[in-house]
């Protein structure tokens, strides 16, 4: 029979999920790691998706004007995406200035960043689909788990 | 100037090209998604030589990268196609003896792509450019064992919490996010064929950034489009205050009933 999930079991999923950093971020004790850059890193790939998936969204948003005849609806979430990026932006690069890598100017860092979203989004989502498929191999027939 | 047109044209348009037929994978129009995956698969392909053909862009690592794990990669996601459609499923498309092989197939694309961190030989595919560990290298297997682990140990515990026909499902989750955590350890206590362990550590944590960015920022635009959705979807009226359907909007229904009743053989 299937339990319920309450909120105390996607406390402790999220906590699983973050186990495998706790554990790295505590192994590095006296390590190198520069944590300005790694802050860099954690905004830049915030804002890339940020954006990328926006764009995605707003795409989206046609055809769900369409179909619910809502012709306000994409321009109105263009809003709210565009406010909300500008005041995340604004709030982010405020403190530090520009998000710069290791990249001589803007345009080469923007350029990176996509290429590094997509380097990243290919990663993250491999390992999705593999976890998707690895579940689905092993689903028991229907007969095998009434036993 | 002329460098950085071809660079435009034979890397940074087949990336749009392939993002453009994702776009396009949407629309309901057959002909239209046919034309999308002919861009894609153009897209694709030209990107996958930029290696070659404009070698001097630094982005033109990334499809160095993107067609020396192609091979791990295709073994891998076939191999589980290959496992998921010979098992016990009403729609099996492979005689049941294929599922070992299947599952070897994925083994072995795993097993590919963990040996090309640790052994440098001619048979693996290479990890280098330039003379160096390529930079897209040290972002994607870091990033692809955390998310491997992070993703499979929470998923392993939320799918027990489903409930039935999946404990060996789960099981299985525990076991594969598990061991890509250990190999993520080992790689950050052992040094690698062409990386020290403390680089490899370091890419990591630079990973954990990347990931968390990432799903925040997905998180973000998720609730912020949310928003603008439910501010509609608020002003509808609930289902038991609509008027009922007039003859048209029923014809319309009876229409969509009858195309989608019945089906061919294999479904």
């Amino acid at each position: 029979m299937s339990k319920r999930i309450g909120p105390r079991h996607l406390i402790f999923a999220g906590l699983l999920f973050l186990l495998p950093t706790m554990v790295l971020v505590l192994l590095s004790g006296n390590s190198s790691y520069d944590t300005e850059l790694g802050l860099t890193r954690f905004l830049n790939a915030f804002l890339t998706s940020y954006t990328i998936a926006s764009v995605f969204f707003v795409v989206n948003m046609f055809q769900y004007s369409k179909s619910r005849k809502e012709p306000t609806a994409p321009w109105v979430s263009m809003v709210y995406a565009a406010v909300l990026g500008i005041f995340v932006t604004f709030l982010l690069t405020s403190q530090g200035g520009l998000l710069m890598e290791e990249n001589g100017s803007q345009r080469a860092q923007i350029l990176y960043n996509i290429i590094h979203f997509i380097v990243t989004s290919m990663a993250i989502l491999t390992a999705v689909g593999v976890m998707v498929l690895l579940s689905f191999v092993n689903l028991e027939s229907k007969d095998e788990s009434d036993l | 100037m002329e460098n950085e047109l071809f660079v435009a044209l034979l890397l940074w348009a087949p990336l749009g090209l392939v993002f453009l037929s994702l776009g396009l994978q949407f629309r309901k129009d057959q002909a239209t998604q046919k034309i999308g995956k002919v861009l894609g698969g153009v897209g694709i392909v030209v990107f996958s030589t930029s290696f070659i053909t404009v070698p001097s862009s630094p982005s033109a690592a990334s499809s160095a990268l993107f067609v020396s794990i192609l091979p791990s990669l295709l073994l891998m996601f076939i191999g589980l196609y290959v496992a998921l459609f010979a098992g016990d499923v009403p729609v099996r498309r492979f005689p049941p003896h294929m599922r070992p092989i299947g599952l070897l197939m994925f083994v072995l694309g795993f097993a590919l792509l963990e040996a090309m961190h640790w052994n440098k030989t001619d048979w693996i595919p290479s990890t280098n450019w330039e003379g160096e560990t390529n930079r897209f290298w040290m972002i994607f297997r870091p990033t692809f064992l955390l998310a491997m682990s992070s993703f499979l140990l929470a998923g392993g515990y939320v799918v027990n919490l489903i409930g039935q026909r999946i404990s060996q499902t789960s099981r299985m989750l525990y076991l594969m996010g598990g061991s890509s955590f250990l190999l993520l350890l080992l790689s950050v206590l052992v040094n690698g064929s062409q990386t020290s362990s403390e680089e490899f550590h370091n890419s990591v944590l630079f990973a954990a950034s990347d990931l968390l960015g990432f799903l925040a920022g997905i998180g973000l635009t998720v609730l912020s489009f949310g928003l603008a959705i439910w501010q509609f979807e608020r002003k509808r009226p609930e289902l038991n205050k609509l008027p009922p359907p007039n003859q048209d909007q029923l014809a319309q229904a009876a229409q969509i009933i009858q195309q989608n009743l019945g089906g061919s053989e294999d479904e």
